[in-house]
């Protein structure tokens, strides 16, 4: 999908209609447009406007986000009559160019009352002859569609806030990062294929068992039915508290930044923030203890068993020493050799059936323990050793103990201080906003908990269901049919199961492929653009991590900074979209892959300058189209300078305002142009100016 | 010795031998590095629990060589085990390897089973129940305190 216009009437800030046209990287690989943008002149809007325009939503950091209608045409409208908004893109893709506009319309009810009317989504598209067509039949069908191009739940990686990126990097995003893999490089295809096989598939054949006329056969039939149908509604109930996890970490992440906003909590907000470290660090400390103890047990934990068994072994040893049976007095390939030479050390010849050759024959029976010596003198000695081990393991256990004790009680004093912290940001004495903030933040964690829970409860569910199902194929596959064609649909019934084990199995190769070449591509990106020692990998379970050497282990970095994992995140999102584009093709006349445009709202907002500077130079080389909303204290030199050789189009959003004296320039390629106006205009609006 | 040691081909201590060596989701480590270890640990405790199950099935397809107990320089105990159980030093003898290997597979066989319902029934956390099991041991005459019932007292050491 490569982004060529959009067109906004009357959205938040843009009064009346105003377009743009993006760079697609025609002109000599220049696949950059910039927005410059005064605070509060509508880089968000914007942003928010591509969101709206695909998905009929806006991200969650949009204000009051019902309210969409520009302010100045809301205030011209007469009351009674309709104002609309509208957004119009325009993108190509390999099979022709299509538009989506997508328009609301309510009506004015009163001087600040709107009432909304409707809303309506269409989608066209340019075919090879050049004749624009409307897709699909309804708005269903149509969103359907588009969601295809680009799946809901992945716009996060593409319009995105850079001051916010840092949430891929969280734990809650996981599942996101794991389905953006899937979808966007094409292995959830395979996941597909196997659940078509193991639900409608297996559910036809199972349904066909059920006609024939063995009652047992009938009755595991249903039994498989009835666990099928629950596997369902427990992935959905799954599915729906991790969707919960992820919103309510974002909102937590809203109420949060907004407390960090109030002047009277921003202290205590950032005193939260540093025992909030703390108790990661404890955390760390606390599984990084475990893991090095559990070596230890594993290694020798068993002989914490052993004295019955060594001391035994030691007994009998002994006493087959004080015995005299070992060491041998004589040792038996000794005889053996006397016996086969037939002449004794005296020179005297040793002849079968003579007294001394039988004599030899009894010496060499009594032998006993001889041949055995090597190896019991090898456990004898091997006892003090385990022993030793054994009190190694003892001491390691002890200091365990008092290691985890520690932790525990400081990881204890960290959680009082927090929930005093947490008491304090709620006190009513700093204002009742405050106070309903920290509230509306309780409630929200409480959530959260609550929501994770349930999905260990999900998850505990799946896996019953799995071995019950595993229980009952097995079971049919037992059960005696009479009828031929009761044989025949269990044949098939495996053959199923087989192949969608099959496909499972490729799946996860195919994945685990695609993983290992986002983790070298990430790797690669961050050791470009990192001054740290730190490593960053995608882990086998879709973790973004950051590591570092310690003792020549690779240990977590604890305590990375919020840029430090903004450049981690953008690394992500830059490896994928590379992937993506690189897996561009037909696979088997399917098409998999493709292009992706990234458009990023103040995406060097937290950074130091050496990370701003790389991320804009490997950012447009990694993406096929990128879109940066930027105010002026972010576009520093060494942003343009890494840019400007691929900027292919340069926009500045004019904000027009009110207040006197307000009026800014803004100097773009030595050129000063306007960037906020002042005009006797009691309503706020913001104009796209290119330059 | 040529012979390889197995681990029981049932479903639950299988499954069990398969959760004690992949890495857990709370914390991503496995309890122990490797089924070698994993059983020398259900082998020790069968043995000092007294509970030694034969194998009704072995699972030969991932048995151990013996080699891999050579090298982690856990040999001697599998030799001292055999010698313990049988009271004998000569069940060392060659002819009688299968006599070892057996005596190994049926004590673990027992300590997988107890492994399993202590790690992954009790509730406990699983690093925590092995840490139990082993503490059980340090505690002499812990069963003949006069007056004092063993479970009780089992109980505190473990609190």
């Amino acid at each position: 999908m490569k982004l060529v216009s959009l067109s906004i009437t009357n959205f938040r800030q843009f009064y009346s209609e105003q377009s743009c046209e993006f760079a697609t990287g025609s002109e000599g690989g220049r696949v950059v447009t910039v927005f410059h943008g005064y605070n509060g002149s509508g880089k968000t809007a914007l942003l928010n406007a591509f969101v709206w325009c695909l998905y009929g939503e806006t991200t969650k950091d949009l204000e009051a986000p019902d309210k969409l209608e520009n302010e100045a045409a809301l205030a011209e409208a007469p009351v009674g009559s309709e104002v609309s908004v509208s957004a119009c893109l325009v993108f190509d893709r390999p099979d022709g160019r299509y538009r989506i506009r997508r328009t609301r319309v309510s009506v004015k009810e009163g001087v600040s009352q709107i009432r909304r009317k409707s809303e309506s989504l269409d989608l066209f598209r340019t075919n090879e002859s050049g004749e624009m067509v409307s897709v699909e039949d309804t708005e269903a069908k149509r969103q359907k569609r588009i969601e295809q191009f680009l799946p809901r739940s992945l716009y996060p990686f593409f319009f995105f806030n850079g001051e916010r990126v840092e949430r891929i990097a969280s734990p809650d995003a996981y599942d996101s990062v794991e389905l953006g893999v899937k979808t966007l490089l094409d292995i959830a295809i395979y996941e597909r294929g196997e659940k078509h096989l193991r639900t409608q598939v297996e559910r036809e054949l199972t349904a066909s068992l059920q006609q024939l006329g063995d009652v047992e056969l009938q009755r595991v039939a249903k039994e498989l039915e009835d666990l099928d149908e629950k596997k369902e509604a427990i992935e959905e109930r799954l599915a729906n508290h991790q969707t919960n996890v992820q919103e309510l970490g974002v909102d937590i992440g809203i109420i949060e930044g907004k407390q960090e906003k109030i002047q009277e909590l921003a202290e205590l907000a950032k005193e939260r923030e540093r025992l909030r470290e703390d108790e990661r660090k404890l955390g760390v400390e606390l599984i990084d203890v475990q893991k090095r103890f559990s070596m230890v047990l594993s290694k020798n934990g068993y002989l914490a068993f052993s004295e019955g068994v060594l001391s035994e072994t030691e007994r009998l040893i002994l006493d087959a020493r004080r015995r005299g049976d070992i060491p041998a007095k004589i040792k038996p390939q000794f005889v053996n050799d006397l016996l086969s030479s037939k002449i004794c050390i005296c020179g005297t010849e040793i002849l079968p059936g003579t007294a001394g050759y039988d004599c030899l024959v009894k010496w060499r029976d009594q032998t006993g323990l001889a041949d055995l010596e090597e190896q019991l003198s090898y456990t004898a000695a091997a006892v003090g050793r385990l022993r030793e081990r054994r009190n190694d393991y003892r001491s390691a256990v002890e200091q365990f103990c008092k290691d985890i004790d520690r932790l525990l009680r400081a990881r204890q004093a960290v959680k009082s201080s927090l929930a005093v912290i947490d008491e304090k940001l709620g006190d009513p004495s700093h204002g009742e906003d405050a106070a309903r903030l920290q509230e509306h933040l309780r409630k929200l964690q409480r959530d959260r908990e609550q929501e994770k829970a349930e999905i260990i409860v999900a998850k505990r569910d799946l896996d019953a269901n799995e071995e019950a199902q595993a229980a009952v194929k097995k079971k049919i596959r037992t059960l005696q049919t009479q009828s031929e064609k009761g044989a025949l649909i269990k044949r098939q019934l495996e053959a199923v199961d087989h192949v969608a084990d099959a496909i499972a199995a490729i799946g996860k190769l195919q994945k685990e492929d695609v993983r290992r070449s986002l983790d070298e591509s990430i790797r690669l990106i961050w050791n470009d653009a990192a001054i740290k020692q730190y490593t960053a990998s995608v882990t086998e379970d879709y973790r973004l991590l950051l590591s570092k050497q310690i003792a020549g282990n690779d240990t977590p970095v604890v305590g990375a900074s919020t840029g430090e994992k903004q450049v981690l995140a953008l690394s992500f999102v830059g490896s994928l979209v590379k992937k993506a584009r690189e897996n561009f093709g037909k696979v088997h006349g399917v098409q998999v892959g493709g292009y992706y445009p990234l458009v990023m709202d103040s995406p060097f907002g937290s950074l130091e300058d050496d990370y701003r500077a790389k991320v804009a130079d490997w950012v447009p080389r990694l993406a096929d189209q990128v879109i940066v909303l930027v105010s002026k204290s972010q576009w520093r030199a060494e942003v343009e300078g890494a840019m400007k050789d691929r900027i292919g189009k340069e926009y500045v959003l004019e904000l027009h305002t009110s207040k006197e004296g307000s009026n800014r320039d803004i100097e773009i390629r030595g050129v000063k142009v306007p960037y906020v106006v002042s005009e006797n205009d009691p309503n706020e609006k913001t104009i796209i100016r290119e330059v | 010795m040529d012979r390889r040691i197995a681990a029981p081909s049932s479903i639950d201590v299988k499954n069990a031998l398969e959760r004690l060596t992949t890495p857990l989701e709370s914390t991503g480590f496995a309890l122990f590095e490797s089924k070698q270890k994993a059983l020398m640990f259900a082998a020790s405790l069968g043995r000092f629990r007294g509970s030694r199950e034969p194998l009704k099935q072995r699972d030969t397809g991932s048995a151990i060589r013996f080699e891999i107990f050579e090298t982690a320089m856990d040999d001697a105990y599998v030799f001292a085990l055999a010698i313990a159980t049988t009271g004998e030093l000569k069940v060392l003898d060659p002819s009688r390897e299968e006599e070892v290997v057996t005596a190994f597979e049926e004590y673990a066989h027992g300590g997988l089973i107890e492994m399993n319902r202590q790690c992954f029934e009790s509730g406990l956390d699983p690093l925590d129940a092995l840490i139990y099991l082993t503490q059980e041991v340090q505690v002499p005459g812990m069963e003949s305190i006069p007056g004092v019932d063993a479970d009780v007292l089992r109980d505190i050491m473990k609190g």
